[in-house]
């Protein structure tokens, strides 16, 4: 079993990671993938008790 | 994408006759702009949403966007007088060496490969995976050889202890067993050992800390922390890293002013770094540009205000969206005290045209540190 890391992926705004088993059947031999989405910012923590009206101009910029 | 550094001279030139700009210094612009090779990038993004890269992408529209192959203007068939009119002041016009279709629009991009010799942007980096991060880990060791600057949009995510933390990946460490390099990590190596002469922080995520720095009220019993990131801008990342000899350029606005980078990356070029980072306020923000004479940050937001008159004249709106009437201070805005070039350079290309003001919204100071906490300040009910 091979594992393949492909962090980052190209061409794509944010931050994406590939995580690739390879070795079993199919056109590719690909066993298992894993996406990996790598950034966390914790919106829904920060809008927490916030002004409800505030939300649509922090959500904006999400 | 061959031709993009004539149609940045030319989108300086025109922007620079917008301004006011004389010829001799034009011709300095053009001198350093032409100079091909002359200043080496490293753009990195940490905990953005995209916006920023978005922002600056919109301002190297040409006319060629709007030319179909057959020369014709595609805005003409859909009848869009506006638009069609935008472009036909527009500043840029059609160069001979262009083919006329989509893919030949000058955009940041083009501008950041072929006039400052972008080296690695993950946006438009075709190069995934190890190929993109061995790139990186040769400006990190300072293998490159250089100089050369890197621009951060997005902010950078730590612990309490100022220590990395795994809340913004950008690449895998293939040398070092596949563990993750976070952008905290990367941006002070690229300080450090890498050796970059100068960073500029792009947005206010990458400036002040932004939103992923705003306060969290999520209390976690269990780690007997709030749920944040700690996430702050460049500037405050490295000073705390103790590297104090990198000088940063902070160009803040949520998404970042396009304008005010391009006229600062021409400063770089033709005023050189040091009149540069003689230049910031003390929030780090570049004056005023040294090569048009235009004020970027020591103007408020309230002194070129267009409603400035209603504001003396005691006519104040009471509802969001207004257009017509009316100072919108009751409503909150920040205007006051916040510095900020929407007024004086204005957005979407039309100089002092638009702005959140004059859509009707109180500015919320968003180019300031603090916001939004400190800044956002709206009164729903005045």
């Amino acid at each position: 079993m091979v594992t393949k890391h492909i962090d980052p992926v190209g061409r794509i705004e944010g931050h994406m990671g590939v995580e690739l088993e390879l070795g079993g059947s199919g056109p590719y031999n690909v066993a298992n993938v894993k996406i990996k989405s790598n950034m966390y910012r914790g919106f829904e923590n920060i809008l927490y008790k916030r002004p409800v009206q505030d939300v649509i101009h922090i959500v904006q910029r999400i | 994408m061959r031709i993009t550094r004539r149609q940045f001279i030319k989108y300086v030139s025109a922007m620079g006759a917008a301004l006011g700009l004389s010829q001799a210094t034009l011709n300095r612009v053009i001198e350093a702009v032409a100079n091909p090779g002359g200043l080496k990038v490293v753009w990195l993004s940490g905990q953005a949403c995209g916006g920023c890269i978005e922002a600056a992408s919109n301002m190297f529209i040409s006319e060629a966007d709007v030319t179909d192959t057959n020369g014709d203007n595609m805005y003409d068939n859909l009848g869009i007088a506006q638009v069609k009119t935008l472009f036909e002041d527009s500043y840029l016009d059609r160069s001979p060496f262009s083919n006329g279709n989509l893919s030949s629009s000058t955009t940041v991009e083009d501008v950041l490969i072929d006039v400052i010799d972008l080296k690695l942007m993950p946006v438009v980096d075709t190069p995934s995976g190890d190929l993109w991060t061995s790139v990186l880990k040769k400006y990190m060791d300072g293998d490159f050889g250089g100089q050369f600057v890197f621009v951060v949009e997005g902010s950078i995510p730590t612990d309490l202890n100022m220590d990395d933390v795994d809340y913004c990946i950008i690449a895998d460490k293939y040398w070092d067993g596949h563990k993750v390099l976070g952008i905290g990590e990367a941006v002070y190596k690229l300080a450090t050992t890498g050796g970059a002469i100068a960073g500029i922080a792009y947005g206010t995520c990458a400036t002040y800390g932004n939103i992923p720095a705003a306060k969290n009220r999520k209390y976690n019993p269990a780690t007997g922390q709030y749920e944040h990131t700690f996430a702050m801008g460049v500037s405050k990342y490295l000073h705390s890293k103790g590297v104090t000899d990198v000088p940063v350029v902070n160009i803040p606005n949520c998404p970042g002013h396009p304008e005010a980078l391009a006229l600062t990356v021409v400063d770089v070029l033709v005023q050189g770094l040091p009149a540069v980072a003689a230049n910031l306020d003390r929030y780090g923000r570049p004056k005023r540009s040294l090569t048009f004479g235009f004020p970027l940050y020591s103007h408020t937001i309230h002194q070129d205000c267009p409603r400035l008159s209603k504001y003396y004249s005691g006519i104040f709106s009471n509802r969001f969206g207004d257009r017509r009437a009316g100072c919108l201070e009751l409503l909150g805005c920040q205007g006051q005290w916040v510095n900020a070039p929407c007024h004086t350079l204005g957005w979407n290309r039309q100089y002092s045209k638009t702005s959140c003001i004059i859509a009707g919204m109180p500015c919320t100071g968003c180019s300031e540190p603090g916001f939004p906490d400190r800044t956002m300040k709206y009164n729903y009910t005045p």
